[in-house]
């Protein structure tokens, strides 16, 4: 239905839960959350079509869209977390090591590079291990960018595009990002964002510092990195206690909204479940 | 963007809701009952106030309290109190809340429900119960308010629940089995947290500030004063025919000794161990629906001899604007018991009991005359409206005899204007009456008065409705007044309008089709309209400003020939199910702007009838004329056609009957058969 539902290969993932082709997940009758954010897990101005169901992670997207006068919200649980039952770990886990950061990206291309090297010196200060840089597929393609962080010695990878109206899609993309979580011992970021949270889900100890890179013409209804902020202080910091952060993780992320194949099947309109009946 | 200062005041604690308010439309008609309740308590000490309160209220903290701290989840709503008020507020979620200190008093009148941002799954009500009671210091005093769910403005039924559900409604509290369903459950859950329970009381009327609280033990000990009762409750008027009729299951409950099951919301006053009790009235009752001006409060108290005794608090100095005066001192004494006047008027209204109308009527008539004598009453009893007065079974008496007019009136006039009021308001609420869906106020003023035995003419329903409007147009414009001097943040100018007596001056012909105008829409059918103490008070839905003050453009008022303004502002979108208790829902809306529709149709209508009457005299008048010329024709052709031969006439050409037909008619022109002359 719409595009954003193949952002990442999440659509993907579900044709896979549910026993589908996973190459050519079918239309989705509904939206799919595609990432984390501390609304209702859409874009504040976005139109949606009334009556069609939205799949969020948690109930908590469900309350705040709600009070926004949004409706037909129907928690799943975030796609990562059926990924990652499907792809356990290796038993045992290989050890982890370093340290994999993803800064956060904006838009903003004329002052992204002083902001890079404020940040490298804080990951320096910061990070005793090997240093993993994750670039955003946009930054990653720009050399200059590149460069500055692998001069600072990091190494620096990029898992992918999202894709954009269902074209350049890499299906592999929570894949590849997956087993370089499982590499890495701690996930870190200058704000908290979806990585984050799915590097906890995958064993990771969390850190979130460093300058969070403040958009001057931030949206005021997301209420901003301070809200934030406010509403997980416990997330914040170069350490942060992990029985926490994955307790908070697991809400976040929904691992209680997770739901069976065949509701997937139903809700999802696939495989003619809806009309059958 | 609010300025430095109130900015430096708001503590963001996490969990603060962007793009919301709780601020109802509704307003909060009967703050100074609450007001009133919490006078004795604020004398200085740290005190919190918790959730969404009237401005009003928050005034009398502020003066009263040694250091006001306010919690709200809202942003918006934290950024306004910040500018208006000097207290330090708190914006987030209930679950993130944290004091530097306890507090000496905890004031929560709109519950717990809407401490919990949507950020946060709400905890049960028994465990935001607790956070609260955590935050009372040794010795401390809880002021709480709590929905009752089975009270009367449930009655009704509420299609929101089924669909529809408002933007505040995204928990199941129905499912909550640790809310309270009754006063003992609640007594129970604040004993479990360590307090004691001094006085609990039945709240009727508005959330935001009740107009009547009545200690809960003296309302299932001895017989509640019913008739406020049942008009704080809900409304003399009733709601328009849309659900069930809450009137009669309320009074009946009330009467029966289950008033304190069936009040909207309860408030209790609970203390921490070592707390004092503090000395609160028995009943406070405000007259919630004139303007700030004229608002009294007033304090209840069961009689020596039955019944309940009333007196004036607060300030007893006399309001007078224009000619109309109240003082509180005549409202100290008994309170009448009984049937208000409007309420038997609509029931026989609603089964065409026509006969009962006359009687009644008459009766009243008679009382009325009784105030004077040849044909002169005082002008005071212009304030004897159908809201204003209840009937015992024997005798009428006034509730609230504190509104006065100087002078003399014709029995007449007063009656006149009386039963106009009375008119409007039954118009305007939809409910069933036996004359014509057609008829207008000023018609059936016409009727009743002739019923009541007055003097049925045209000038003395005009007279009345003058009077109706200047009594309008003095209470209004004091309502300016407080309007601007009032409560920063109430709402504008729109919450305000409609709390000032109306313009009852609804005098316009047209006026009666507006049944509802730019009133706050948002106010529920119960509730708002305790009209009872103001008499001639604004209509239930109504205050169509339909009237310039007199003199102010020359038409003095004359509404008679007045073309009042188009009151086509349909109510506000639906507020939350817990904006306000009474509760209207969007449907109620949704009833309302039909209502309105129906008023604007009406109206149309009216106009269009105007309109066919000025064209039928209009058609008339051509007609007249047409025959008058049809006559100068036929003569001057009889002249003409003397001489010659008809044929080709114009008069033949017009004719198309049969040949046989024409023949008188020929032979009365003096043409034969075959068209030639006879002679």
């Amino acid at each position: 239905m719409h595009h954003t539902n193949h952002f990442y290969g999440h659509a993907h993932i579900f044709a896979r839960y549910c026993g589908l082709d996973r190459r050519r997940p079918p239309r989705i009758n509904g939206y799919l959350q595609h990432g984390w954010n501390a609304l209702d897990g859409f874009g504040p101005r976005e139109k949606y079509v009334p009556a069609t169901p939205k799949f969020v992670w948690t109930d908590t997207m469900r309350r705040r869209g709600w009070a926004r006068g949004r409706r037909d919200y129907y928690p799943i649980g975030a796609p990562w977390l059926y990924l990652t039952q499907m792809e356990p770990p290796a038993v045992p886990e290989p050890e982890r090591e370093g340290t994999i950061w993803y800064p956060f990206h904006g838009w903003e291309r004329q002052h992204v590079d002083g902001d890079h090297r404020r940040l490298i010196d804080e990951i320096r200060e910061v990070e005793r291990g090997p240093v993993t840089v994750c670039l955003y597929w946009l930054e990653f393609g720009e050399p200059e960018i590149r460069s500055v962080y692998e001069d600072a010695g990091f190494r620096v990878i990029s898992h992918g595009a999202r894709g954009w109206m269902k074209k350049g899609t890499d299906p592999r993309f929570p894949h590849r990002q997956l087993a370089e979580l499982r590499r890495h011992r701690r996930v870190a970021s200058n704000r908290l964002s979806t990585a984050v949270f799915h590097g906890i889900a995958a064993g990771c100890e969390p850190a979130v510092y460093g300058d969070p890179m403040v958009l001057a013409e931030e949206d005021p209804m997301h209420g901003g990195v301070a809200r934030v902020r406010r509403l997980w202080p416990e997330l914040h910091g170069a350490e942060v206690d992990l029985v926490t952060a994955r307790q908070i993780a697991a809400e976040e992320l929904g691992v209680r909204y997770r739901v069976s194949p065949e509701e997937i099947r139903t809700v999802f309109g696939w495989s003619g479940e809806t009309n059958d009946l | 963007m609010i300025c430095d200062d109130a900015a430096a005041r708001i503590r963001l604690l996490g969990g603060e809701m962007l793009e919301w308010s709780d601020d109802g439309p509704g307003g909060s008609p009967g703050a100074g009952v609450l007001g009133e309740l919490l006078r004795p308590l604020l004398t200085g000490g740290r005190v919190l106030v918790a959730g969404p309160h009237p401005a009003e209220l928050l005034d009398a903290a502020a003066a009263g309290a040694g250091e006001l701290s306010v919690l709200l989840r809202s942003h918006s709503d934290a950024c306004r109190l910040a500018e208006h008020h000097e207290a330090t507020v708190y914006c987030g979620s209930l679950e993130k809340a944290a004091f530097p200190e306890a507090f000496d008093v905890v004031i929560a009148l709109d519950g717990v429900e809407r401490l919990t941002s949507s950020d946060h799954a709400a905890g049960s009500w028994a465990e935001s119960l607790g956070r609260l009671t955590a935050m009372l210091a040794p010795g401390g005093t809880l002021v709480l308010g709590v929905e009752n769910p089975l009270g009367v403005h449930r009655f009704a039924g509420d299609p929101t629940e089924v669909h529809q559900r408002p933007d505040d409604d995204w928990a199941a509290v129905e499912l909550d089995q640790s809310r309270p369903v009754n006063l003992e459950r609640l007594t129970d859950l604040l004993n479990g947290s360590g307090l004691t329970v001094g006085r609990s009381y039945a709240a009727y009327g508005h959330a935001a500030g009740p107009h009547l609280l009545l200690d809960v033990s003296v309302l299932e000990a001895a017989s509640a004063p019913t008739a406020l009762a049942v008009a704080a409750c809900v409304g003399v008027f009733g709601t328009p025919a849309a659900g069930y009729d809450a009137r009669h299951l309320g009074r009946m409950a009330i009467a029966g000794g289950l008033g304190a099951r069936v009040a909207t919301r309860w408030v209790v006053m609970a203390h921490a161990a070592d707390g004092r009790p503090v000395t609160s009235p028995v009943a406070l009752t405000a007259d919630a629906d004139a303007a700030p001006y004229w608002r009294l409060s007033c304090e209840l108290a069961p009689a020596a001899r039955g019944g309940w005794a009333r007196r004036a608090r607060g300030d007893r100095t006399l309001r007078v604007s224009g000619r109309v005066t109240r003082t509180p001192e005549l409202l100290d004494g008994p309170v009448p018991e009984g049937r208000f006047l409007a309420e038997i008027l609509m029931a026989a209204c609603a089964r065409n009991d026509v006969v009962a109308i006359r009687e009644l009527l008459g009766l009243f008539g008679r009382w009325v005359e009784g105030h004077g004598a040849d044909g002169r009453v005082p002008a005071s009893t212009a304030f004897a409206a159908a809201d204003n007065v209840v009937f015992d079974g024997t005798g009428f008496a006034m509730l609230d005899a504190s509104w006065q007019l100087p002078g003399e009136l014709d029995l007449d006039v007063a009656l006149a204007r009386i039963l106009r009021h009375f008119a409007v308001r039954l118009l305007d609420s939809g409910q069933w009456h036996p004359w014509s869906w057609q008829v207008g106020a000023d018609r059936l003023t016409l009727t009743l008065l002739a019923m009541a035995g007055g003097t049925a003419d045209r000038q003395t329903v005009r007279r009345g409705a003058e009077l109706d409007a200047e009594i309008g147009a003095d209470l209004d414009a004091v309502l300016e007044d407080g309007a601007r001097d009032g409560v920063p943040g109430d709402g504008g100018p729109r919450g305000d309008a409609p709390e000032g007596g109306a313009p009852h001056g609804e005098a316009a012909d047209r006026a009666e089709a507006i049944p509802y105008g730019e009133t706050h829409a948002g106010t529920v059918p119960y509730g708002e309209t305790q009209a009872g103490n103001v008499p001639g008070g604004k209509a239930p839905y109504g205050d169509v400003r339909v009237w310039s003050a007199p003199g102010e453009d020359g038409s003095a008022g004359n509404a008679w020939d007045e073309d009042g303004p188009r009151a086509d502002v349909p109510g506000r979108a639906g507020p939350a199910r817990h904006g306000s208790a009474g509760g209207p829902g969007e449907w109620r809306e949704s009833y309302r702007e039909l209502y309105a529709a129906r008023g604007r149709l009406r109206a149309r209508l009216e106009e269009a009838q105007q309109k066919i009457t000025m064209l039928e005299r209009d058609l008339e008048t051509s007609e007249a004329k047409l025959a008058k010329a049809v006559r100068a024709a036929k003569q001057a052709q009889r002249r003409d056609e003397r001489p010659r031969p008809p044929e080709g006439s114009r008069l033949g050409r017009m004719i198309t009957a049969p040949a046989s037909a024409l023949r008188p008619v020929r032979r009365m022109f003096g043409t034969g058969s075959d068209g030639s002359a006879a002679r």
